[in-house]
């Protein structure tokens, strides 16, 4: 739709049918005013079965004019802020017509209210008052805890020179591609979506404070992780002995749940074997479709895949429960070394690895039945060797079983 | 706070292996805080114990549970009565001993193991780190030494010390114990209290400790209240 | 006299004395006691009978001191708070006195722990008593022989005649306390003190000056330790491992030098240290002799009990002094 503006609205029995569109020659005037001039010859239609009009920087209130809504200087509605109700009853209003310019959340919140006022009024004939719940305001990021972030910096993309931007309509700013919008995305701290304890099954045994690379838990009577400090890696719900911490974002059984859910939608009987199941780091991905694209064959290759933000996460339950599922092995790829965005979470997961590793070897399983590996380039790059690696490994140790079975039920019947 | 240590699984699986329905019984309070048996250690004993035994091609049925103190009969009889009515045939107790003890009085039918090693009173002097400093040994010095407890932290427990074994702050016995009665030098000399030690402290009466028998602590206030309504009855 | 020991009656009339040791064997072959106490004979005034030394099981000390009585040599019983609750300490102590001991050393025991090492399995996991300290031991023996009464307040008629010893580590940590821990065990009721072994002549003038000035060299008669050296690995092993013990490098260097002379020659290097580590041992009694208030020393030749004599012999120290029945004495 760039470099066009609209010339006509066709309609059919009162409905829009499609808009056509004609060719904008110049924008600015030989004075740099704004002044679009257009091709009425170049044009172009569009199908569509609604226009909204999305254009100006205040309401067009003329469609009220004589009737018995209530304006307001300025451009906007009188309304009442507690109803969302206007002068004329059944008629309700939300949004930037009452408020002047404002934020879209408070626009969208609006909209929920005005929704309701009206859910309300059909019902029950009634205007309801909807008190204003003070949204409280997270605190500061305290400087503590912001020198324990690690530092990304944003990418900062290069416009079209100004001496090409004059010759044509071209974007001038190209935008993210995936793999860039993806590392955009690690910049986000994860506000709110963090650990939050259970005061109920809380210890108060101090993991959670000496684990938290970010400085944020602390114990008063039980243990509180303050929202706007929290950066949400995961690493205190992952230790917490007393299991009672949980994620807002990502739920500290989702990992199991995700696994079950893909152990449950495959029929593991027919996968091949070895069956491994993967916890990949997502941060590592540089596209969202390469993950579906590889999530097909998995009753092929034997992999089970599940997807972390932050393998660290990993309890040694987590690492467990694939065995108790029927896998043979259990391949985990985390960031490439030094690359976390979480302080101190590679060495928590050597640490679980190793534990993981010392369970299976007390029950007198293989060791090697685990392996950590550390995304070289990106999953794109690297992850499919590391499976086959692995898999190359447990298959190897699986037939080596086999025969050994084979001998020992061999020298038995010889016996 | 007691501290344990959980045992090996190869132990823990020899003790289970012949039942049909166990329960593993984490507790709450102090073998949560020093990570031997809370309600993760469970999970993690539980799903190695199930792979051991899909290993073996057996079928067994693993309950978990964790109780907020297992020293209470308040919160133990609920998980006695669990094992009563659910059909257990035995219990893996991650509380220390006193909880292996009071779940055993509570099931005559049942036998209950143990899943950590009790080791000591003690204290985190650093994450991961578990230090004794309390021998419970039923009649506290330690106005005497300041605030150290030669009983604890002195391999021999040796009330004159230090004995002729301390090197460099350590103790004879390893260079990664410290020497309890340099710390109790060190400490009385820095409050300017170190004439004390010079005071010969005669043989102690352990009848208070261990040595006088199994031990016992009443509350009257606590107890009479029983008593009374016991009688009202 | 408290015991009438020879070891009291010749502390008691001045003389410089000398104690030696003499370390049981792992078995109950007391012949290898008597050989030990034939070979000794003469060489010192009283004789260490170590017990169960570093943790290791040995024929008793108790038993080993009755022996080497028959061989007419005087021991100084040893007796551990390790092993016995003061039951059997005070038990024992009646024993021996009951067969003719009068001397007895009391001491903490090294940790059960020490047993395992070397080829050695030793008992580390053994269940220590430690009921009650050396002092402790000191102060019960002295109640028994003084008071006329057990440590738990039972009385006794006839008394043990035990003269007292406890050991001292002047050099161990915190060194500033050992001089007040000396006196803990002095007034408690030591007679004698045996030192850890002294190599640092200098730093154990030190604590003895400190000692002195409290009067202590006066209520007991302090016997300075030295340890024979074998070779330079012992030297070293004594420096870092064993506590309480320092090695001034000088020493260390004569050693090194004792062995580096001989070559590549293994059998003369070990001659070489062996000679060096008695000559070493020489001088330090010479030294520690200069001391104010060392009353004596006390030569441990860890199985190596057949070099005393020489060592002895060539301290000068050599023939030992004598007593007449009457108790009196014969100097040399």
């Amino acid at each position: 739709m760039h470099s066009r503006g609209p010339r006509k609205v066709f309609t059919d029995n009162g409905h829009i049918k499609a808009l056509e569109l004609k060719r904008c020659t110049s924008v600015f005037d030989s004075d740099g005013r704004f002044n679009p001039q257009y091709d009425e010859m170049d044009t172009a239609t569009l199908l569509a079965d609604n226009a909204i009009i999305a254009i100006g920087q205040r309401g067009d209130l003329t469609s009220l004019n004589g009737s018995d809504v209530q304006t307001a200087p300025g451009g906007r509605l009188r309304c009442n802020p507690k109803t969302q109700a206007t002068s004329r009853q059944g008629v309700f209003a939300c949004g930037e017509v009452l408020t002047g310019a404002g934020s879209a959340v408070e626009a969208v919140r609006d909209g929920h209210r005005a929704a309701r006022a009206i859910v309300h009024y059909l019902e029950t004939g009634d205007l309801i008052e909807q008190p204003y719940d003070d949204p409280q305001a997270l605190g500061e990021l305290p400087d503590e805890t912001v020198e324990k972030i690690v530092k990304r910096h944003p990418l900062v993309l290069d416009l079209v020179k100004p001496e090409l931007r004059i010759k044509d309509f071209v974007e001038i700013e190209r935008g993210f591609s995936e793999a860039e919008a993806l590392n955009e995305a690690k910049r986000c701290l994860a506000c709110t979506t963090g650990a939050f304890a259970d005061e109920e099954k809380c210890a108060a045994c101090l993991t959670c404070v000496r684990i938290c690379p970010f400085g944020v838990a602390t114990i008063e009577k039980t243990a509180i992780m303050p929202q706007e400090k929290c950066q949400a890696c995961g690493l205190c719900a992952t230790q917490c002995p007393a299991a009672a911490i949980a994620l807002k974002r990502f739920g500290t059984t989702q990992m199991r749940d995700e696994l079950r859910s893909a152990m449950e939608s495959q029929n593991t009987e027919l996968m091949a074997k070895p069956l491994i199941v993967s916890y990949c780091c997502l941060f590592e991905v540089t596209s969202r479709n390469w993950v579906s694209e590889t999530t097909v064959n998995c009753l092929e290759s034997g992999i089970v895949r599940v997807m972390i933000p932050c393998v660290a996460r990993l309890g040694v339950l987590d690492i467990l429960s694939p065995f108790e599922m029927g896998a043979d092995g259990v391949v985990i790829i985390g960031c490439s070394s030094g690359d976390c965005l979480y302080p101190t979470a590679e060495q928590r997961l050597e640490n679980t690895v190793r534990e993981a590793r010392g369970v299976l070897g007390e029950i007198g399983l293989e060791e090697e039945v685990i392996d950590y590996w550390r995304t070289e380039g990106s999953a794109e790059v690297s992850w499919s060797s590391f499976w086959e690696i692995s898999r190359r490994k447990l298959k190897l140790m699986k037939d080596n079983e086999g025969e050994r079975a084979n001998d020992s039920s061999r020298a038995k019947t010889t016996v | 706070m007691i501290v344990a240590e959980r045992k090996p699984l190869s132990e823990i699986k020899q003790y289970v292996e012949k039942y049909k329905k166990i329960l593993i019984a984490g507790c709450g309070t102090c073998t949560t805080v020093c990570l031997a048996g809370g309600e993760k250690e469970v999970g993690v004993v539980a799903a190695a114990l199930r792979i051991a035994f899909l290993k073996e091609d057996r079928e067994v049925e693993i309950i978990e549970d964790c109780i907020t103190r297992q020293c209470e009969p308040e919160f133990v009889e609920p998980i006695a009565e669990k094992v009563r009515d659910g059909g257990i045939e035995a219990v893996l107790s991650l509380g220390c001993g006193v909880g292996v003890n009071f779940l055993s009085e509570r099931l005559d039918s049942v036998l209950v193991f143990p899943g950590v090693n009790t080791k000591f009173f003690g204290a985190a002097v650093e994450p991961g780190v578990w230090v004794e400093m309390c021998a419970g040994c039923g009649n506290c010095i330690l106005d005497v030494t300041g605030g150290i407890c030669p009983i604890a932290r002195c391999s021999k427990s040796i009330l004159n010390g230090p004995c002729g074994g301390s090197q460099d702050g350590k103790c004879e016995i390893s260079p990664d114990v410290d020497c309890g009665w340099h710390l109790i030098v060190s400490r009385m000399q820095k409050m300017g209290t170190l004439e004390r030690l010079s005071e010969f402290v005669p043989p102690r009466d352990w009848s208070t400790s261990r040595a006088g028998g199994p031990r016992r602590v009443i509350h009257e206030g606590m107890r009479s209240q029983n008593e009374g309504s016991e009688e009202v009855t | 006299m408290k015991s009438g020991s020879k070891l009291e009656q010749l502390i008691a009339a001045g003389h410089f004395v000398l104690t030696s040791e003499l370390g049981p064997p792992m078995d109950c072959n007391g012949e290898v006691v008597l050989e030990k106490a034939r070979l000794l004979k003469g060489c010192a005034d009283a004789f260490n009978i170590t017990d169960n030394q570093t943790g290791v099981v040995r024929l008793s000390s108790i038993a080993a001191a009755e022996l080497i009585m028959r061989e007419g040599l005087e021991p100084v019983m040893q007796m551990t708070c390790r092993d016995r609750n003061r039951l059997a300490i005070q038990s024992d102590l009646l024993g021996a006195a009951a067969l003719g001991i009068k001397n007895c050393l009391c001491i903490a025991g090294d940790h059960q722990s020490f047993g395992a090492v070397g080829r050695l399995k030793g008992h580390p996991g053994a269940k220590n008593v430690y009921d009650v300290d050396s002092i402790q031991l000191v102060a019960i023996l002295k109640g028994l022989r003084d008071d006329g009464v057990q440590q738990g307040g039972d009385p006794l008629e006839k008394r043990p005649a035990l003269y007292i010893g406890a050991a001292w580590t002047p050099l161990g940590d915190p060194v500033e306390f050992r001089p007040f821990r000396l006196k803990k065990k002095v007034d408690a009721g030591a007679d004698f003190i045996q030192t850890q072994g002294v190599y640092d002549v200098e730093l154990f003038r030190q604590q003895m000056k400190i000692a002195v000035d409290m009067g202590l060299h006066e209520r007991t008669a302090i016997l300075a330790g030295i340890i024979v050296p074998k070779n330079l690995g012992m030297l070293k092993y004594m420096n870092s491992s064993v506590a309480g013990v320092s090695v001034p490098e000088t020493l260390m260097k004569r050693m090194e030098q004792a062995r580096l002379a001989a070559g590549d020659d293994k059998k003369q290097a070990s001659k070489n240290q062996a000679e060096e580590g008695i000559r070493i041992t020489v001088e330090l009694i010479q030294k520690v002799q200069e001391i104010p208030g060392v009353r004596g020393v006390h030569i441990q030749a860890i199985e190596w009990e057949y070099k005393v004599p020489e060592i002895v012999k060539r301290a000068g120290l050599y023939p030992r002094p004598t007593i007449t029945e009457k108790g009196e004495n014969n100097a040399s």
